[in-house]
């Protein structure tokens, strides 16, 4: 690594800053900071009802924080809408795989370039030339995803009728078409065999050395603890630890969290 | 485009050019007339409803619109049919997007209710604001419109509306293999999922909605200059019920299922005109026995036999 990459990654890219969220006075995130740094893997754990997935909805904009802010390459984004969050490069995976089932694997990968393209219902009607180049572009992109991914063969196929852990390839897919900055996954191993998982994790490292900065909630533990540079823990809504894998998986608050109270 | 897909298209468009050539009898021409105006008010249902997953029961409303802004235009005004006609589809379809604003952030049923009461609403506007529309006697002195001084009726009329049928087939064809049509057929599939991608659902749902309100509009236009008379009958209930028949028998979701709906729902009630008492009662049951056996309609269902 060179004096600049090092630099880099050092600059914060993703910032939550004293995040709450409340449902109806309910606390599902109390008080949660923590810094992502540019170009890290950042892995999120924490049990059942941690509100990782609250949190991942506070940060693309499904929900918006209670209170705290979220800032997001150097701006404040809390009250962004959640549609607009992507023309800032931040993309995102669902827990449960949320393709569009009817239109193809393909046409799926297109609406990856939705924030990456501009041309509108009038350009489309009467196929004027930015309709005509966008087409081509986002195709030509596309291909070059389904190839990364391995999906060629699929390109064509319905995404509802795939399997599940295809579908979750796919929407991933889906999410590098945006080009993110941030890519945030939910789970991205559910649903996938030992083999399969391999094989995200290495397209994953691929990702992320290519300059993709990534926030992953994860309950396969040897897959978060050997992709992450850094770990920060969930329970009942509050960081418990943070910290590099190895600190992690010897911090006695975060082995309790996991494992019950024992003999109490 | 390849022969094999062409060639259907060709025998098709010289079936309809030289229609009129071969077919020299009044009332078959009127009838391709009216198919074609069922095909129009279908594609843009189906935009809404089929790629967008938004349902509309007063889709009438629009027709109306369309139909009463030309005609009172002439009537009123004494604009020339070519001026009152751009006037006309683009305030149904500025209806229709500015309604979607509010409306379309309901779901399901809701909307389903929302559109439903539109509908009577327009409707009772119509019957009830006399000073402007002529209430219930409606307005009986549209003239016939003319092209350079060739007017537009029987035959030419019918080449009119030929016209504007292919072009709405076009449009809509283009509308729908392109980024915009992508994130209509999105939201219909996972509205959740949508923002994801930078799409901001109840925009795109409003332009589907101004889109096929502006088709609706059209057809109304073309309806208002065919029959020369319009009252509000012609825009009840019966009518939005039948823009949902176009497109559930033709095949919901499916480029050429309002065409081949079109067709069918206009034959329709030449074939029932002994049961015309009954005619809801027929539709409705068409309607359910399509939607539990051929739920993808006609289009749809043979689509998928020569896929498998």
């Amino acid at each position: 690594m060179n004096a600049e990459q090092a630099g880099q990654k050092d600059l914060k890219l993703l910032e939550i800053r004293s995040v709450t969220k409340e449902f109806d006075g309910l606390k599902a995130l109390d008080n949660v900071s923590f810094t992502l740094s540019k170009g890290e893997i950042l892995g999120l754990i924490g049990p059942n009802g941690a509100g990782k997935t609250t949190l991942f909805n506070v940060i693309s904009g499904t929900y918006l924080a209670t209170s705290g802010e979220v800032f997001f390459a150097g701006s404040n984004i809390t009250k962004v809408k959640d549609y607009k969050r992507p023309y800032s490069a931040i993309a995102r995976t669902f827990q449960n795989v949320m393709l569009f089932s009817e239109l193809s694997v393909i046409e799926n990968i297109m609406l990856g370039r939705h924030p990456k393209t501009r041309s509108n219902l009038v350009h489309a009607a009467f196929h004027l030339p930015l309709h005509s180049k966008e087409e081509k572009e986002t195709r030509k992109k596309v291909f070059e995803i389904l190839d990364f991914l391995e999906l060629t063969a699929l390109a064509d196929e319905r995404a509802g009728d795939l399997p599940y852990g295809q579908q979750r390839l796919v929407e991933i897919a889906r999410a590098l078409a945006v080009e993110p900055v941030l890519l945030l996954l939910d789970e991205p191993s559910a649903g996938l065999n030992p083999q399969e998982t391999q094989e995200l994790m290495k397209k994953l490292d691929i990702t992320n050395d290519s300059g993709i900065s990534i926030l992953c909630v994860e309950h396969n533990m040897k897959l978060i603890m050997s992709i992450s540079d850094n770990i920060v823990v969930l329970n009942y809504g509050k960081t418990i630890a943070s910290g590099k894998p190895e600190e992690i998986s010897k911090n006695p608050d975060v082995i309790q969290a996991y494992l019950g109270k024992g003999g109490d | 485009m390849n022969s094999k897909k062409s060639a259907p298209i060709i025998l098709l468009s010289l079936i309809v050019i030289s229609f009129p050539l071969f077919i020299r009898n009044e009332y078959f021409i009127h009838m391709a007339m009216v198919i074609g105006l069922a095909i129009i008010y279908g594609l843009g249902f189906n935009l809404l409803y089929g790629y967008c997953g938004q349902i509309s029961f007063g889709h009438a409303a629009w027709y109306a619109i369309g139909a009463y802004t030309s005609a009172l235009l002439e009537v009123r005004l004494g604009m020339p049919f070519w001026i009152t006609f751009p006037i006309a589809i683009t305030f149904s379809g500025l209806v229709g997007f500015l309604l979607g604003l509010p409306i379309l952030r309901l779901r399901h049923h809701y909307l389903g209710m929302a559109t439903l009461g539109f509908g009577i609403v327009v409707e009772a506007v119509i019957v009830q604001w006399r000073e402007l529309t002529f209430g219930p006697v409606g307005i009986v002195d549209i003239t016939v419109p003319s092209f350079f001084s060739v007017p537009l009726k029987g035959v030419s009329y019918y080449y009119t509306v030929v016209f504007f049928t292919v072009c709405a087939f076009i449009i809509t064809r283009n509308l729908l293999r392109s980024r915009f049509g992508r994130a209509l057929m999105a939201i219909r599939d996972n509205e959740d999922a949508a923002p994801s991608l930078g799409i901001n659902p109840l925009l795109y749902k409003s332009a589907a909605l101004g889109i096929s309100g502006l088709y609706a509009g059209l057809a109304g236009v073309l309806y208002a200059h065919l029959h020369l008379y319009i009252g509000p009958e012609c825009f009840s209930l019966p009518l939005s019920v039948d823009v949902v028949m176009i497109t559930v028998v033709g095949g919901l979701g499916t480029l050429i299922g309002p065409v081949i709906g079109g067709f069918i729902i206009s034959l329709l009630p030449e074939f029932l005109y002994r049961f015309v008492d009954y005619h809801l009662a027929i539709y409705a049951f068409i309607l359910l026995m399509f939607l539990l056996f051929m739920p993808k309609g006609i289009a749809g269902t043979l689509e998928k036999g020569r896929k498998s």
